[in-house]
């Protein structure tokens, strides 16, 4: 015999497949494709393109 | 004759009908919009409308058409997800040059399709074609399809369940002993399904939810595809479809099924 109880959405149980959609996501590295090579460097090597941005500023410059 | 209303005016609709609704039926787009924030156009108005659902305790029943359909979908974002992801420069996965290359093209098609407001997501076509050139198993340091798709689809099973309980969905059991006759108020056929099918052309997973509208308990159906709008405006029978707004501004509101003149 069938359940005759049903199911009934809640407001909780969307927001957990969302949440659990945007999680997997984070993981995915795929949002990077739309960064420039500038932002991908400065996040994993923020050390190489502050001396390479501070190498190509002008000393009177670096002080503005 | 059959009527269609927009998502904004639902309070007004569920106040209006007695009894109150034991039950509406849901389509795949609408379940899918409702799930994916900002990938699908509607995805903010399926949202909406699945927390007044909830909030008037109205149970949410489909077939098992629309499972179907669902578990495809799911199976093609994932693996869309996945593909794309390989292009990062810090991916995991070691892929030759020339699926690189097929993978670039997929996501210039995948932007496009975004830019014009469809769903961003590889076509069976396009997963084949990739699925083909990757090679089965891991060879020469290069990743196989079989391990990746072990990776990202193969707990489907407890995903779908997941997404189920989270939907509250229920499934209509249509044939058999143990069917879900109490919401019927006549016994489907295949034959009644052609005539809906043959009428508008419809597509048959809609036509199916449409006949089940039609010989069912439930007053109303939530869908996000023009199709079923169409289909049960051009219906003599008392049912509702419930749209999105700009669905329903755009392409629903100026159409007329009344007599010729």
């Amino acid at each position: 015999m069938a359940d005759e109880t049903p199911k009934l959405p809640t407001k909780e149980g969307l927001k957990r497949i969302q949440d659990s959609i945007q999680k997997r996501r984070e993981k995915i590295p795929s949002d990077r494709l739309v960064k420039s090579i500038d932002e991908i460097t400065r996040e994993k090597f923020p050390e190489v393109l502050e001396k390479d941005i501070a190498a190509k500023t002008p000393q009177k410059d670096r002080n503005l | 004759m059959g009527k269609v209303i927009p998502f904004s005016q639902i309070d007004l609709y569920l106040n209006s009908i007695h009894p109150k609704a034991q039950g509406c039926l849901v389509d795949t787009n609408f379940l899918f919009a409702a799930m994916y924030k900002g990938v699908h156009l509607f995805s903010e108005d399926a949202e909406f409308l699945f927390e007044k659902l909830a909030l008037y305790n109205i149970p949410v029943y489909t077939t098992i058409t629309t499972r179907s359909e669902l578990l495809d979908l799911e199976r093609r974002i994932i693996i869309t997800e996945a593909l794309m992801g390989m292009l990062a420069p810090y991916s995991k996965w070691r892929i030759s040059n020339e699926v690189a290359k097929k993978l670039k093209a997929h996501k210039t098609w995948i932007d496009q399709e975004a830019n014009a407001g469809r769903l961003p997501l590889l076509t069976d076509y396009r997963i084949k074609q990739t699925k083909e050139l990757f090679i089965p198993v891991r060879a020469s340091g290069k990743n196989g399809w079989l391990e990746i798709c072990d990776e990202v689809l193969g707990n489907l099973n407890e995903r779908m369940a997941f997404i189920e309980k989270g939907l509250g969905l229920n499934y209509l059991r249509l044939r058999g002993e143990d069917s879900d006759a109490r919401f019927l108020n006549e016994p489907l056929s295949w034959s009644k399904m052609h005539s809906l099918l043959g009428k508008t052309c419809l597509s048959s997973s809609d036509a199916m939810l449409l006949n089940v509208l039609n010989h069912s308990i439930f007053p109303f159906i939530v869908s996000g595809d023009y199709d079923i709008a169409y289909g049960v405006l051009a219906e003599p029978s008392e049912k509702t479809a419930i749209i999105p707004d700009q669905l329903y501004k755009n392409k629903v509101k100026n159409l007329n099924f009344g007599k010729s003149s």
